[in-house]
């Protein structure tokens, strides 16, 4: 019978951890809004990070509340637009908020 | 203190040894994560090929395309109208390489192993998989036109793959002398960006209204009508006044004479043109036809929610190829639909949930360097069927600030698409 010194356990432990590291023990998905804001990417720039005449959404540039009154101003009519009303209301209203939170943190 | 026999202990250390999982490397962590491979280099195949390494930064990456470059359809006909250079539409895969570790690898894959899952290359290759993504663009239906094979397209140029036909158009554009007619000759639906025929006369008229006014564009349509119709005669009639002719069509050419540089309608009607650009009719691209993807239609049909093929399991096939509800065949639809497919190949990869996507595809038509048209689609899953939730086209009446306000986003599209495709 061999003794269960420190080494082993360390040895065994890592073992374990390094089957957890290749096996993934929690399943985790792409968040909804990311994936969202990815699609805007195709003008707005990868992250938000703007292109041109086309504004930056990333970092802090767009405060959420600006954001959500835009678009809901695009959807409206109210906001001047050449594409975004269009885009605006094929949102769901309720992302407006999580899209603009998104995008001001983001890096 | 638990108690464990010698034997059982060296039995544990060979079985880690044999996963390779004592090491934790990157390489190791990597190989563990998966391997994909994705075919074709263009909107669909680079931007898949970035976003499966920015989700699923653990997943190996191997990306097969022919050309060291590539070179955009979306604005090369400012190309053909002298206005940009071959380079302005050129783009390397650099930034793939270094910046988001995709190994891009540059061969023709020619064979599709779907149980074995491996790819075969031209240059000898094989590469396996985990997941495949297919993303080829177009092929041309050689022949279905009497007269119009692959060899054809050096008298008549298609330029609907842009790089070399987009060069030989042009030259035989800034050849014509003043006068001459220049045909565009677009094919029945569907097909790769249907649209485009319109913009492609309104940049060529641009060119010959400045350097040889005499000349005419003569549409011969394979259709008896297009989506922005009304939108394109307004403009022609307000850029290139008498200019512009489009004729209408009920089919496909029936053939085209090389010699007398004339094509022919259904009906009889010939049409004799001093350059011609023959568009022809269209299928996914060779080898989603030689690994059994397609169906009879030609293109290939896929679980509109994660772009699997509906035939093979593990191959996604994205852009042009597929057939994706109520998306139009079109750069940024192949780019917002690669997105889409690599969260559906890294969630699949990595156990987790695919969450509701919603796909927006934005295009731009170009009349003149002030005079810009946009169309729009917001779509999401509805029935199994990628539905337009919304969108359209620019309005009838918009101003001529409105068209220029669309010519400077045009100019910033381009950059912002490549730029998220290949940067």
């Amino acid at each position: 019978m061999v003794k269960l010194t420190s080494l082993t356990t360390a040895l065994i432990v890592s073992f374990v951890t390094a089957l957890s590291l290749t096996v993934p023990a929690r399943a985790e998905g792409i968040d909804r809004i990311k994936l969202l804001a990815d699609a805007c990417a195709v003008c707005h720039g990868t992250d938000g990070r703007g292109s041109k005449k086309i504004p930056k959404l990333n970092e802090g540039e767009v405060k959420v509340d600006d954001f959500v009154e835009t678009l809901h101003g695009f959807a409206s009519g109210e906001e001047k637009a050449t594409v975004m009303d269009k885009i605006a209301k094929g949102l769901q209203e309720d992302d407006y908020k999580l899209l603009a939170e998104y995008f001001y943190g983001l890096k | 203190m638990t108690n464990i026999t010698r034997r059982h202990f060296v039995k544990i250390l060979s079985a880690a040894t044999a996963v390779g999982s004592f090491g934790f490397s990157a390489t190791t962590i990597a190989q563990t994560g998966g391997r994909v491979v994705v075919i074709g280099g263009g909107f669909g195949g680079a931007t898949c090929a970035k976003y499966i390494r920015r989700y699923g930064p653990g997943i190996g990456v191997a990306l097969i395309e022919p050309d060291a470059k590539y070179i955009t359809c979306p604005f090369s006909d400012t190309v053909l109208a002298g206005i940009n250079s071959m380079d302005f539409i050129t783009h390397d895969y650099g930034k793939l390489r270094e910046t988001h570790g995709v190994n891009v690898v540059q061969d023709t894959a020619t064979a599709i192993d779907p149980v074995g899952k491996t790819v075969s290359t031209k240059g000898g290759k094989t590469l396996p998989y985990d997941r495949l993504v297919v993303s080829p663009g177009i092929d041309f239906r050689w022949g279905q036109i009497e007269g119009y094979d692959e060899a054809a397209s050096e008298i008549m140029p298609h330029a609907w793959k842009a790089g070399t036909q987009t060069e030989l158009l042009r030259k035989q554009l800034g050849a014509m002398p003043d006068g001459g007619v220049v045909i565009i000759a677009p094919p029945p639906n569907p097909f790769r960006a249907p649209d485009a025929p319109y913009e492609r006369a309104s940049m060529v008229a641009h060119y010959l209204k400045n350097t040889k006014p005499k000349s005419k564009v003569l549409i011969v349509d394979s259709k008896s009508n297009f989506e922005m119709h009304d939108l394109f005669t307004q403009a022609w009639e307000k850029f290139y006044p008498g200019m512009i002719d489009w004729v209408e069509g009920s089919d496909v050419l029936t053939r085209v004479d090389l010699k007398e540089m004339k094509i022919y309608a259904p009906g009889g009607g010939s049409f004799k043109g001093d350059v011609i650009n023959v568009i022809p009719p269209q299928q996914a691209g060779a080898i989603t036809q030689t690994a059994g993807l397609t169906d009879a239609s030609g293109w290939c049909p896929i679980d509109q929610r994660t772009f699997e093929s509906s035939k093979h399991k593990d191959i996604h096939i994205i852009g042009d190829a597929c057939i994706a509800g109520d998306m139009p065949k079109a750069g940024s639809a192949a780019n917002t639909q690669a997105k889409v497919c690599a969260a559906a190949i890294v969630s699949s990869l990595t156990g987790g949930t695919l969450p509701d996507a919603t796909l927006i595809s934005i295009f731009y038509l170009l009349i003149d360097p002030q005079y810009v048209l946009s169309d729009v689609g917001v779509y999401r899953l509805a029935e199994g069927k990628l539905k337009k939730v919304s969108g359209g086209a620019s309005s009838l009446k918009a101003t001529e600030t409105h068209r220029r306000k669309e010519a400077k986003y045009a100019e910033s599209w381009y950059s912002s698409i490549t730029s998220d495709a290949f940067r």
